[in-house]
């Protein structure tokens, strides 16, 4: 490699992965050349297999640098590979992952291209498990970039998956790095002071690698202990962000969601005795088609998992009920948009301003207001189409016709337009819960 | 009395539409910029549909024209994603022993090869070279002959001739308007979408026949695009997906869900159901398929009542034999509700009407003719299921 840094570090956590950490290896291999030039680092965390060995037996063409660390979790490997690596860029690549062809340089072209940039590659699932669980893991997997992908999508802290992205070293130094004591979701937590730094968090287009997902059921209730935890060190944290955390808005659970719950509260044993015979249902609802079935008492059981981590660590619905209550109350617009003056001219206001929340109006007609949001990056004119037709389509049909702006050839208001119902303002769209970690 | 068929555009001051001596009603296209947004029929008096008709029947078309005309005024598309590559299509056509309609296919579709895509039609098990000698009548169309009969060994043929990311159906009694493939292949932006199907409407209702058919059993699906996600609709409620004639797939669908089942379709005793078929199990794995009415394409129902009632047969025959494959070899359980469901709100009411000796209407022998081919739906799936496995 000679004594010139290279431009990008791809930094890789492993645990006891060696033949999915070679994959990886092999897949880097055959990557097109980047300006600059790219190392390796992959950090061997508590690894008790021959990982390291086989690291250090492959033959690259690229600098490929092992380190050993005793079992810290991924957010400190991370970490120790970052302090490690030379590059100007970091690229996080979970060692379950296989890059497709161009993803190093779509990766290094973004950072070019955009300013404090926190690059998200997709992660295309290729999931072991067969079949209703199969189904579903492998669509929670896309959900995940279903937002994202929209040209018009607001990033939120939650956009952020450290199993492929990527920013500036000197941006990851000046955030700190990942928080090393969240068992898991570090990379929302990562993303909540990426965003409030006023970081520029986007979907990096041609950056894919496989996601070889092999999650099985057992593993994924058992992660939803954790995710609980996590939330509620999160909330605690950044009380701001507690209406956009799944603890906040109890969805109400099926029977087995119910019994388990009522027991729990009586001695958690008894709980966790219940779901798992519940889980022998899972089977069984899937043998005769019931899917939907199938899909609600799953629902369940991960709820209750959730829950229990979340008991574990807020010390009781009293205390987290205390910690959701320190949330302060939406901000208000900054900035008022008449859209009777055209979009493009909404749009050039408010990438002057790039305020954090924003009221519409038409002409007079007050169409609805988007509330300024901790967690969210603020509003980019790009943004306002988006919002408006998937949250203010009606409202803002009803301020047109109100101010006669709708042309004479198309129909009149009809009564499921016509009717006020939601209050106008935007929903804030509640985070996804995590089906694994 | 026929049905005459006229666009209305909406973003221009309407004018009567005169000249209708022929008909005793006109079914009114209404667009926006041309993108269809609403239909409505409208009665012809003294040959002529006069603006007060239209203005009323304009302002029918409720909602979906309004959230179009948003969309359009702030210029928004849903169908955009960051990053979103072109992707390449085959353009199949499937056919047998139809050179006329086909030659019509052929035209509307054929300027697609010069925007690079690739048109390919199947000949299926022909029994003379009427086909062979329409194709090449227009260069650049490539022709193959699958020798094996059924539409759906047909379209797996297409999709393994194919080389393009999507291979994009259209029957060969279907006219494409332009436009239509850009359509289809918007809606493949999100990598969980296998498959697209558009808004089909009638090219002529020429005969009472033709009505009959368009009253009955519309291939419209409405004007607002929609996705079907495998994630949370009942994957065996497929009927409002869309339909063969006008629907696009990817490529690598065969290799994620399986090929078109040949056991299904016509060309065999099954007669039809299956794309519907290979909806169902797009939707079971947990793809989405995207109904979007912008890709439009207009189809030529069959003229004569006797075919009619025969096709409609057909269509219950496949839908209860689909129906029976997904029960016996997949083990849904819940066709068996979408199965009383459809009994009870298309048959049964007829049913009543004849126990109680009320006057027939002119749908009821066609509506019969249905129901008979749903009892028989059944026994063609387990013959037809025979047959393939002797082939």
């Amino acid at each position: 490699m000679g004594t010139i840094a290279p431009r990008l570090s791809v930094v890789i956590p492993t645990h006891n992965r060696r033949d999915a950490v070679t994959r990886l290896l092999g897949a880097l291999r055959g990557q097109e050349a980047v300006a600059g030039g790219f190392e390796a680092v992959v950090v061997a965390d508590g690894c008790t297999d021959d990982t390291v060995d086989a690291v250090r037996k492959l033959e690259t063409e690229f600098s490929c640098t092992v380190l050993e660390q005793p079992a810290s979790g991924p957010g400190a490997a991370r970490n120790r590979g970052a302090a490690h690596a030379v590059g100007d860029i970091l690229l996080f690549l979970d060692d379950d992952v296989e890059p497709r062809p161009g993803v190093l340089r779509a990766h290094s072209e973004f950072h070019a291209q955009v300013a404090d940039g926190v690059g998200i590659g997709y992660l295309e699932p290729a999931v072991t498990a067969r079949g209703f669980f199969g189904v579903v893991l492998r669509g929670w997997w896309e959900s995940m970039f279903e937002e994202s992908r929209r040209p018009g999508h607001r990033y939120v802290y939650s956009d952020l998956l450290t199993g492929h992205c990527s920013l500036e070293r000197r941006a990851f130094e000046r955030l700190g790095g990942f928080d090393a004591t969240l068992r898991s979701h570090e990379d929302y937590e990562l993303g909540y002071r990426a965003i409030a730094a006023g970081m520029n968090l986007r979907l990096v287009a041609g950056a894919t690698a496989v996601h070889h997902e092999t999650s099985a059921l057992a593993k994924t209730l058992s992660r939803k202990v954790d995710d609980g935890i996590a939330d509620v060190m999160l909330l605690q944290r950044y009380p701001a962000l507690g209406p956009s955390l799944p603890l906040a808005r109890r969805a109400a659970p099926g029977l087995v969601g119910r019994v388990a719950a009522r027991l729990a509260a009586i001695t958690p044993r008894a709980g966790d005795w219940f779901v798992a015979t519940a889980r022998w249902l899972l089977p069984a609802y899937e043998r005769i088609g019931l899917r939907f079935r199938w899909r609600a008492l799953l629902d369940d059981l991960l709820d209750y998992w959730y829950w229990r981590g979340i008991a574990q660590a807020s010390g009781g619905t009293e205390k987290l009920a205390a910690m959701l209550q320190k949330a302060p109350p939406p901000m208000e617009p900054e900035l008022e948009l008449d859209l009777a003056c055209g979009i493009a001219d909404a749009e050039r206001r408010v990438d002057e301003v790039r305020p954090r929340g924003v009221r519409f109006v038409y002409g007079e007609h007050l169409i609805g207001t988007v509330p300024g949001r901790d967690g969210a990056e603020r509003l980019r004119g790009l943004h306002l189409r988006e919002i408006i037709v998937r949250h203010f389509a009606r409202e803002y049909l009803r301020a047109a016709a109100r101010a006669g702006a709708i042309p004479d050839g198309l129909p009149a208001l009809p009564a499921e337009i016509r009717e006020e119902s939601a209050p106008p303002q935007a929903k804030q769209r509640p985070r996804r819960s995590a089906l694994v970690a | 009395m026929a049905t005459a068929i006229r666009d209305v555009e909406l973003s221009s001051p309407f004018a009567p539409i005169g000249d209708l001596g022929a008909y005793s009603r006109c079914l009114l296209v209404f667009r926006w910029r041309r993108r269809v947004v609403g239909r409505q029929i409208a009665p012809v008096v003294r040959n002529c549909v006069d603006t007060e008709v239209i203005a009323q029947a304009a302002n029918q078309c409720g909602a979906d024209a309004l959230y179009y005309w948003l969309a359009d005024t702030i210029g928004y598309d849903q169908r955009a994603v960051v990053g979103a590559r072109a992707l390449t299509a085959t353009v199949a056509i499937c056919t047998r022993e139809r050179p006329d309609d086909l030659s019509r296919t052929l035209g509307a579709v054929a300027p697609l090869i010069n925007a690079g895509h690739h048109i390919l039609v199947v000949d299926n098990a022909p029994r003379t070279s009427r086909t062979r000698e329409v194709v090449e009548q227009f260069r650049g169309v490539r022709y193959v002959c699958e020798p094996v009969a059924g539409l759906n060994v047909a379209r797996n043929r297409a999709m393994r001739e194919a080389s393009t990311d999507l291979v994009v159906f259209t029957d060969d009694d279907a006219v494409p308007e332009a436009g239509w493939l850009d359509a289809l292949r918007a809606n493949f932006g999100d990598p969980r979408v296998l498959c697209a199907t558009g808004l089909t409407l009638p090219i002529e209702l020429d005969t009472e026949a033709q009505e009959l058919f368009e009253e009955l059993s519309p291939f419209a699906r409405g004007f607002r695009r929609r996705i079907f996600d495998g994630q949370h609709d009942n994957p065996v409620e497929v009927g409002r997906v869309g339909a063969g004639a006008n629907m696009a797939l990817r490529r690598q669908t065969v290799d994620l869900v399986g090929p078109f089942d040949e056991r299904l379709d016509a060309g065999t005793p099954t007669r039809s159901g299956g794309d519907h078929e290979m909806f169902v199990r797009i939707l079971a794995a947990g793809y989405q398929i995207a109904y979007d009415p912008a890709a439009v394409s207009w189809h030529r129902h069959r003229r004569t009542y006797d075919e009619v009632r025969d096709t409609l047969w057909g269509y219950g025959v496949g839908v209860y034999a689909m129906f029976t494959g997904l029960l016996v070899e997949r083990g849904e359980l819940g066709v068996l509700r979408l199965a009383w469901a459809w009994f009870r709100s298309a048959h049964l009411p007829e049913l009543r009407r004849r126990l109680l000796r009320r006057p027939p209407t002119r749908i009821s022998p066609l509506i019969l003719a249905e129901l008979r081919g749903c009892l028989h739906g059944p026994a063609a799936w387990f013959t037809s299921r025979r047959l393939r496995a002797q082939r």
